[in-house]
């Protein structure tokens, strides 16, 4: 399969309305139905019950989505002192008092639980802690550029580095969609799928812009912008699908074993990110490159009228 | 490039087992009962309080001090935020802390099980809630209630940074502290008018030294000694650099807290990770044959690097605690690791396919893949380190370089995000070691052997 010549950039129309398509998705999503925001980020209330019997957490989650309807994350705690144990109950949402009247009836009546304390929590810094994670990715971002820019000078270093940031936009976009999309909860864990993301996706479309350099460098001016990249993409091709499949062979071992033994958060994590792997292929091998070389092709025909008009 | 011989496989292999034991089982002795760690094994990773349970504690600004409203929750957010810079100092990087202003609470929670001895959790919490007042003051003289009488020269706010040093000259273990240039002034004058006169310095209400002036030091560096440990220096470090409380916290309920995963959780995930290597390790040696072979032991030794420097098997570097994000950078290294791998191994088969011989081939996919594997790792390194700059300790060197973009933000720390950035970062260094070179060596030595001399050995045909 690896023989035959593919043509890359044919369907470049096609993959710039794929791409915008999930772009305005998530943000309709996003604008329509919100997000699920954990109590970390959000803010919102905890309550503390004494036990007297043994108690899953499973079981007082349920309890709490059946009474009052807010999805709850329970755990148990044991005094160091006194041995006793309570259940500290954690929702990501402000409750009413009456809701948690109704929810401590419910509590004493099926566990035999008492409410020791409940409070209500802040949201921690969210906002700020989210605008310097966006300021902490956009100076990442900008020195990547600057790196790009200096190490691949002789293809248009900038051109290049601003396409491969444009391809970690999008590949950041299409893993935030999914979290939107599948009301995955986005808590401290989203920051690191997101920013994992941003790791694969600039290593991928490096890897290409690699092989455009050295094409560039052993067959020079012989070989027009699109005939280069083409024969890059098609260099780069067996490389791309293997990475791929080597990395998608562990994640996909990760997300069985933890469906089996039922560890949702870690299947919460993994599958955004695998997501977010396919779409940095995606775009490096076909939406960076068609960009690119739409920009090269521009700016050489300004080129060539400016040396007509001399 | 230096040429590897046949020996050299074998070497690099030996080096690989022996790094990939020592680090999962560590190296202890057992005299009687009592257990010498030598080296740290997997066993000693602190792992996070999502898979292990913790403790949780409860912190409260003292009634007496007064304060009601605003500048209460002016406190609480001063108070959280120097807990949270204490925390990271300490090495907890997996920690939740929330705080409620009406009820003038901030509970803290980081990860701890009951049959850990080599941490105390009692004692972290206790450190968490101290105010940590330094002050610098003339004489040691003391008014009735114990507390220093003489005039304040110097305080925590005028020292830019505290490090724990160990000299025989100034009798072992000191903090030596560099003073900003308000404090450097203030210092010099206050020496150079007590020449000959003793300075006391007081961490909250105790003494810890009173050095006698000899001359007036104008250089903006001071020390202070004393008869101490190594543990109590670096704990005075510490607290000097994250900062002081308003008010020494109230702590209220301290308890231990069950795991939301669980230990269970984590052995299914050591078994993912196994079986996921194994899967890689057939599928690298199925589709690049002895490349790919040689690539199954190189990431084995990426993922057992991975390990040893979170778990403090290698000198100088604590151990740190295991999070989820810091599993997704170990995971992202590995994933890099296959991929420079892949990477030469796809030209060593596209250079065999052009007819070059098989020492040129190898050459070549090593030169290669090494410039594109370089760039991809700087950007890398890049990330990294504007991520620990942004969400790490103030103190760090990343934070000094960043400081003026993100000193608008005040210190927002995230231990989690500062854990992604240091397993990235070790994933890099590691992919150079075991991806690059230690690959390239085993390969080129295996390549001297007359029995794999045939280009099919490299995707090529017979």
């Amino acid at each position: 399969m690896f023989n035959k010549e593919y043509n890359f950039l044919k369907h470049s129309k096609l993959y710039y309305i794929i791409s915008s398509a999930i772009v305005v998705v998530a943000i309709l999503v996003t604008a329509i139905f919100g997000l699920n925001i954990d109590i970390e980020f959000k803010g919102g209330s905890i309550a503390t019950y004494s036990l007297t019997q043994e108690v899953k957490t499973a079981d007082v989650e349920a309890l709490v989505k059946d009474t009052i309807g807010h999805t709850a994350k329970a755990r148990i705690s044991e005094n160091n002192v006194t041995g006793k144990q309570n259940v500290v109950i954690s929702i990501a949402d402000e409750i009413s008092s009456e809701e948690q009247i109704k929810l401590t009836n419910e509590m004493t009546k099926k566990f035999k639980a008492e409410l020791v304390e409940s409070s209500s929590v802040n949201a921690m810094n969210g906002s700020s802690f989210f605008v310097k994670c966006l300021i902490a990715v956009i100076l990442a971002a900008i020195l990547m550029v600057v790196y790009i820019a200096f190490r691949f000078k002789n293809i248009g270093g900038w051109s290049a580095g601003v396409t491969a940031v444009l391809a970690l936009v999008h590949d950041l976009i299409v893993t935030f969609a999914v979290y939107a999309i599948f009301r995955i909860e986005i808590g401290g864990n989203f920051m690191a799928v997101m920013l994992t993301i941003l790791g694969y996706s600039i290593n991928d479309t490096i890897v290409v812009f690699d092989r455009v350099r050295e094409n560039k460098d052993n067959f020079g001016r012989k070989m027009s912008i699109a005939e280069n990249v083409n024969t890059s993409l098609n260099q780069s091709l067996q490389r791309a699908i293997n990475t791929t499949a080597t990395t998608l062979i562990a994640l996909t071992v990760v997300i069985v074993v933890s469906l089996i033994y039922n560890i949702t958060s870690m299947f919460a994590f993994i599958f955004p990110m695998a997501v977010g792997l396919v779409s940095g292929v995606y775009s490096s091998m076909l939406l960076a490159p068609c960009v690119w070389v739409e920009w090269q092709q521009k700016l050489e025909s300004k080129n060539k009228i400016r040396i007509k008009r001399k | 490039m230096k040429r590897a011989n046949k020996a050299t496989f074998f070497i690099v292999l030996a080096v690989i087992i022996t790094l990939a034991y020592t680090a999962i089982f560590g190296v202890s002795s057992m005299y009687g009962d009592k257990k010498n760690v030598y080296i740290k094994g997997g066993n000693d990773i602190r792992w996070g309080i999502d898979i292990r349970g913790g403790v949780d504690a409860t912190f409260s600004i003292p009634k007496d001090a007064g304060l009601k409203d605003k500048a209460l929750e002016k406190a609480i957010d001063s108070a959280e935020e120097v807990i949270k810079q204490r925390l990271i100092a300490q090495n907890i990087m997996d920690y939740e802390v929330y705080s409620d202003y009406v009820n003038n609470k901030i509970v803290v929670r980081f990860p701890w099980k009951e049959d850990d001895e080599s941490f105390d959790p009692e004692a972290a919490i206790a450190e968490l809630g101290e105010t940590a007042v330094l002050g610098f003051y003339v004489g040691t003289g003391t008014d009735d209630k114990g507390l220093p009488s003489g005039q304040k020269v110097l305080e925590g706010t005028q020292i830019k940074e505290a490090t724990a040093v160990n000299d025989d000259n100034y009798g072992g273990w000191y903090v030596s502290l560099k003073l900003t240039a308000d404090g450097a002034e203030a210092f010099s004058k206050a020496t150079s008018a007590n020449i000959g006169k003793q300075i006391s310095i007081w961490m909250d209400e105790t003494m810890i030294s009173a050095p006698t002036v000899e001359n007036a030091i104008t250089g903006g560096d001071a020390v202070i000694t004393g008869n101490f440990t190594y543990e109590e220096v670096t704990k005075l470090a510490r607290q000097i650099n994250s900062g002081s409380l308003p008010f020494k916290l109230e702590t209220s309920n301290f308890s231990t807290i069950s795991p939301e995963l669980g230990m269970g959780a984590r052995d299914a995930m050591v078994m993912a990770g196994l079986i996921a290597i194994i899967a890689i390790f057939i599928f690298m040696t199925l589709i690049y044959r002895l490349p790919g072979f040689v690539a199954g032991i190189a990431i084995i030794g990426q993922a057992v690097l991975a390990i040893a420097a979170v778990s403090g098997y290698l000198p100088g570097i604590p151990s740190f605690t295991l999070t989820l994000p810091g599993i997704a950078g170990m995971i992202l290294s590995i994933g890099m690791g296959v991929d420079a791998n892949v990477l030469t191994a796809t030209r060593i088969r596209e250079e065999i396919a052009d007819g070059k011989t098989l020492d040129g081939a190898i050459a070549i996919g090593y030169k290669r893949g090494f410039v594109t594997v370089f760039d991809s790792n700087i950007t890398m390194v890049i990330s990294a380190i504007v991520l620990m700059g942004a969400f790490g300790p103030t103190s760090s060197l990343f934070a000094k370089l960043f400081s003026p973009l993100f000193a608008w933000f005040g210190a927002t720390t995230a231990g989690t995000i500062y854990s992604f950035g240091y397993t990235l970062i070790v994933g890099v260094i590691a992919n150079f070691i075991m991806g690059v070179t230690a690959s390239r060596l085993m390969l080129q030595s295996l390549a001297r052997f007359k029995c794999f001399r045939n280009p099919w050995f490299y995707g090529g045909k017979k």
